[in-house]
């Protein structure tokens, strides 16, 4: 077992992507609270998502899309009570909830996602389709830093000679416009440099190879694999209809035929996978620590 | 057959005299030559010739083999044994990750995965960089930049690696580190180095063969030692040489040159000195008035963060030169900035002229108080012409203490080192500053600009100005400080006059000290080895 940030980040983007786009694209609330509740799941355990603040955004989203429903549609068979001759709907009141549930689900999904999905994996991922944007993106990944940083030394002296002035917003805006023209100039001049590193280092002489930092190994193909499968019956279950499902005009139960119970059951493993890996990852380093005492280690041995 | 064979080289720019005139040079398989002469002599021009990629545009004549082969010839993969590196460490990276800044070459090349992966490991753990590997490249030091650029063109499998003043961006430590590196791929792996410098007290004794080059003419070129002799005469190229060399030179040269600290001693041993010991200047004591105090200052950048100035304590008095020295990180910098009103403390008081910082406003603070010029003064441009930038200061060049008006109509960036930092100085100096903060006023330029930057802070000086500089470059300090101190890990740790200071050091200090430390005190540029040697004595 390995931790969701060693995975190759397609593998890992096939799988988490799948679970998002499966419960953004689905009407169906038991899709809709199994993805929220892996993705809960998720988030809580583990050890890259620290801030709690997100259960706030989460619970905000929620009931404002509940109460925001009801007040723009006014469908649905069941009124719960009149506002300007306006009747809000159980219905609506339902269907907000449930689109709450959707797009918080959603959120911590991608909050854990964008965790794991560091820049260069992000590059790793563009560049497996488009090189050519991939490299574009690292050069802008590492002059975007440099830019920031010089801005700052070209303000902090623009100060100093007095032609950087806050006084008033007209001060303010000619200031900034100073100091954006210089940052052009020291742009222009220094691109010449990097163009040359690259012409120097052969650049743009032909077919280019590209190095893959993330290799793709057994877990790879096993995660991709399982992540196939699962979406697999998904989809075919969901084309004969029996995952449909609408709030609208009246709310009834889900479908429960054993191909749809097949497809829930199959989408929640989906959904419970990232967390089981990272809990297998955890489990193995506390076996391992509880062996590796002083006296096993091979250093204390050769002395 | 030699490796680069240069036959009767001759190139101009469009529209301009010759820049390189008639050159004959061979390199050998193997040979470590270091390039020097003053800015403008057409090192620059000579290097990127020599590999296609880089060949400037314009006029040449004559030829370069390489490997019996005309340059202009070279496949791509047979030009990928010619590496080149330049001298500005920040923008000649290419890509965000060190990596893939290793990987660049390779790929652009389309090397297999395999033997991308394998060479990678090899010269990461070669040049020490395996640690920064996963590093992004703008978080990284300097010195490690200009290895990694060193790394990523090692890993092609160069037969000559180019490299054009690849440590004037670099602090004298990772200066060292850098050279020593390119040693090893030298002696370890026989790959042929060909290096242009302004300083060659540390890259001689690496060296195979010197080259000296003024005017795009070679003045000098062979073996280390026969060529440092023929160029003792030369005055222009003099201050290129090793403190030993020029210590030998004044005394007017007898046996072998020598070209080291360490052989600069023996000489000194074997040749009894005609030198003094010299009666110390007595201390004026007269009441100095401070002009900019530091008093217990403490700053960090971040909440979470160390403090990079652990209460700092040191004023600089008016109408003088303080040279603050001290290793990279030790919060040089971020102390010039807190002098300048840039930064503010969190504890500790910063008074200029008795009256607290906080207490000047703006206008007050940089309309007459103090000025600061940064490393690297071509954020301080923004027009076309010198001519321009002057007008739009509201200065005239007849103001100015040192002559710029030849270059008035040239584009900032296209000046030289020496007059960039000139036109800078001027700049920064138009609102009639009392007080002028400069940040390694010496980085990069040749052995003449920092002579001719001394001369202009000495004349401020004498017109009352007051000058902190922050400076790695201890000949520099020993040439124009007043008072020299030693900067450590955000506090002063001593302050003294250039001599006392360099003469008790006894590691970062001149070279001049180094060797003349045990026969004559206080000796520490060739200023005062000129003063102590009698006249009779150097024409012996």
């Amino acid at each position: 077992m390995k931790s969701l940030k060693s995975y190759n980040p397609l593998s890992v983007s096939v799988c988490f992507l799948s679970v998002i786009l499966i419960s953004m694209f689905s009407l169906n609330p038991i899709i809709i609270m199994l993805s929220f509740t892996g993705g809960l799941i998720l988030y809580c355990s583990t050890p890259y998502c620290k801030s709690k603040k997100i259960h706030i955004s989460v619970f905000i989203i929620i009931a404002g899309c509940t109460i925001l429903n009801p007040i723009f549609s006014h469908n649905g068979k069941t009124p719960l009570l009149f506002i300007n001759n306006n009747a809000v709907t159980a219905e609506a009141l339902v269907y907000g909830l449930f689109m709450g549930i959707m797009v918080a689900g959603a959120l911590y999904w991608f909050a854990v996602y964008s965790e794991i999905m560091t820049a260069d994996k992000v590059v790793y991922s563009v560049g497996r389709f488009f090189p050519k944007s991939a490299l574009m993106l690292t050069l802008a990944l590492r002059f975007i830093p440099v830019y920031i940083k010089k801005s700052k030394e070209a303000i902090a002296v623009q100060k100093t000679l007095g032609t950087f002035k806050t006084d008033s917003i007209v001060y303010k805006v000619k200031s900034v416009m100073r100091v954006f023209s210089v940052m052009i100039s020291y742009m222009i001049e220094n691109t010449i440099i990097t163009s040359d590193s690259m012409a120097a280092r052969g650049y743009g002489g032909g077919k280019r190879s590209r190095y893959r930092i993330f290799s793709f190994d057994t877990a790879d193909c096993a995660l991709t694999a399982v992540t196939a499968v699962i979406g697999g019956i998904y989809i075919a279950v969901s084309a004969f209809g029996f995952l449909d499902y609408s709030f609208y005009p009246s709310m009834k139960l889900p479908g429960f035929e054993t191909a749809a119970v097949a497809a829930y059951s199959g989408y929640f493993i989906l959904c419970l996978i990232p967390t089981i890996i990272e809990a297998g990852d955890k489990l193995k380093w506390r076996l391992l620590k509880s062996k590796i005492s002083p006296s096993h280690t091979p250093v204390a041995q050769k002395q | 057959m030699a490796l680069i064979e240069i036959k009767n080289l001759s190139f101009s720019y469009p529209g301009c005299s010759e820049t390189i005139k008639n050159i004959n040079l061979s390199v050998e398989q193997g040979d470590f030559v270091a390039l020097f002469g003053p800015t403008g002599s057409g090192k620059t021009t000579l290097l990127r010739l020599l590999k296609p990629e880089l060949s400037p545009l314009g006029e040449t004549e004559g030829s370069i083999l390489f490997g019996g082969k005309e340059i202009k010839e070279l496949s791509q993969a047979e030009s990928s044994a010619i590496g080149f590196v330049q001298q500005s460490t920040e923008h000649q990276t290419v890509t965000d990750k060190v990596w893939h800044e290793i990987a660049f070459g390779m790929e652009n090349l389309n090397y297999s995965q395999g033997l991308m992966s394998r060479r990678m490991a090899e010269v990461s753990a070669y040049f020490g960089i395996d640690g920064i590997f996963e590093s992004k490249t703008s978080e990284i030091s300097g010195g490690q930049k200009q290895l990694v650029a060193l790394a990523s063109i090692a890993a092609l499998d160069p037969e000559v690696i180019i490299l054009d003043e690849p440590t004037s961006q670099l602090d004298p430590i990772s200066a060292n580190e850098f050279l020593n590196a390119l040693k090893k791929l030298n002696s370890e792996s026989g790959v042929t180095i060909i290096i242009s410098e302004h300083r060659l007290e540390n890259v001689i004794p690496l060296c195979s063969k010197i080259c000296a080059i003024d005017g795009g003419e070679i003045k000098a070129y062979g073996p280390v030692r026969e060529t440092a002799e023929k160029l003792l005469k030369d005055s222009k190229m003099l201050p290129y040489l090793p403190g030993s060399a020029r210590l030998y030179s004044l005394l007017g040269g007898e046996g072998p040159c020598p070209l080291s600290v360490t052989e600069g001693r023996t000489y000194l041993k074997k040749n009894t000195l005609p030198l003094f010991t010299e009666e110390k200047a007595s201390d004026d004591k007269a009441e100095k008035e401070p002009a900019v105090e530091f008093k217990k200052v403490y700053f960090r950048y971040d909440k979470d963060s160390d403090d990079v100035l652990r209460g700092t304590d040191i004023t600089a008095y008016k109408n003088e030169i303080l040279c603050i020295l001290g290793a990279n990180g030790s919060g040089k910098t971020t102390m010039l900035c807190c002098a300048a009103g840039l930064l503010t403390p969190y504890s500790g008081k910063i008074r200029l002229f008795g009256k607290d910082i906080k207490k000047y406003k703006n206008s007050e603070l940089y309309g007459g108080v103090i000025s600061y010029l940064p490393q690297n003064p071509e954020i301080l441009f923004m027009k076309n012409t010198l001519r321009e930038e002057m007008e739009e200061s509201g200065i005239d060049f007849k103001d100015i203490p040192f002559d710029l008006s030849y270059a008035a109509d040239i584009h900032p960036y296209d000046l030289s080192g020496g007059e960039r930092q000139m036109a800078a100085i001027a700049k920064v100096m138009a609102s009639k500053p009392e007080i002028l903060l400069l940040d390694e006023p010496t980085k990069g330029l040749d052995p003449k600009a920092k002579r001719d930057i001394c001369e202009v802070l000495k004349k401020l000086k004498e017109d009352g100005i007051t000058i902190i500089a922050v400076t790695h470059d201890v000949e520099f300090a020993a040439l124009c400080a007043d008072r020299a101190a030693m900067f450590f890990r955000g506090a002063v740790t001593c302050t003294d006059k250039p001599r006392e200071f360099f003469s008790e050091n006894i590691y970062y200090t001149t070279s001049i000290s180094k060797i003349t430390r045990d026969y004559a005190e206080g000796i520490i540029t060739d200023n005062d080895l000129a003063k102590y040697i009698k006249p009779e004595d150097r024409s012996r």
